[in-house]
């Protein structure tokens, strides 16, 4: 327990993530505790000073040996079954229109 | 190469160097973690879980010796990254998983291998020991000395 409220929704608090109504609730079982409170507020500027200082690694560009290492790890391309089906009807349909378009224009006189 | 795959690796790439501070040792962990899941879509959650065992594995480099001066206004956040390095591994853990990764309780808990009491035990005194070292019990803020 850290105070009155247990240690749980303590750490919840401290990282937002009570819903408002919860929040509103330990904040006011706190107000009798301004040691606890202001723990709260200190444990809060840590957690979003180190968030702060680590977040622009995550936009960093990748180093060579990170993205040639992604490069390797990609899968050859395989072509997707259905890509390869639908290109199979298509290619049929279009070969027998033109047989059909080259006996027509045998038979039927212009 | 996939814009997502990328994106995973920057975000490994992160959680990496808040664990060790050799940006090079965590690059090779980035890449010792992508190899050992070659080209398998696997969870984010269980990439990072194999970084921290990898991370486990390497010896931390002798702690710098610190110095304690006299009290100043709210710490920065380089001070709090500065006292974060000083913890010990298993409480940089937690805070990263926490603060720089924002996983869930219940993700963080799953990616350490610990049940849920314990992770939150683990996360309120690594929140402990950051504040010592960051305010400092006896009102003295610490620093590093080069």
């Amino acid at each position: 327990m850290t105070g009155a409220v247990p240690d749980e929704t303590f750490n919840a608090l401290v990282d937002q993530r009570l819903s408002p109504k919860t929040e509103r609730e330990v904040r006011q079982r706190l107000e009798g505790e301004p040691q606890a409170l202001a723990r709260a507020l200190a444990w809060q500027r840590h957690s979003e000073a180190l968030g702060s200082v680590f977040a622009p690694i995550a936009h960093e560009p990748l180093p060579l040996s990170v993205l040639l290492k992604l490069q390797a790890s990609q899968p050859a391309w395989r072509p997707d079954p259905g890509m390869l089906r639908t290109v199979a009807v298509f290619c049929l349909g279009l070969a027998c229109g033109l047989v059909l378009a080259w006996l027509a224009s045998r038979h039927i006189p212009l | 190469m996939g814009r997502q795959a990328e994106a995973t690796a920057q975000r490994l790439r992160r959680l990496a160097r808040a664990l060790i501070q050799d940006s090079e040792i965590a690059d090779s962990l980035v890449i010792a973690t992508l190899t050992i899941h070659e080209a398998r879509a696997v969870p984010l959650t269980r990439m990072i879980a194999t970084l921290i065992g990898l991370r486990r594995k390497h010896d931390d480099a002798p702690a710098r010796a610190i110095q304690a001066h006299p009290p100043r206004g709210p710490a920065a956040p380089a001070d709090v990254a500065r006292a974060f390095e000083h913890l010990p591994l298993a409480d940089r853990e937690v805070l990263a998983l926490v603060a720089v990764e924002h996983l869930s309780y219940e993700e963080a808990a799953a990616v350490l291998d610990i049940g849920f009491a314990d992770f939150i035990g683990r996360l309120t005194r690594a929140r402990t020991s950051l504040a010592r070292v960051v305010d400092g019990e006896h009102h003295v803020v610490l620093r590093v000395v080069k």
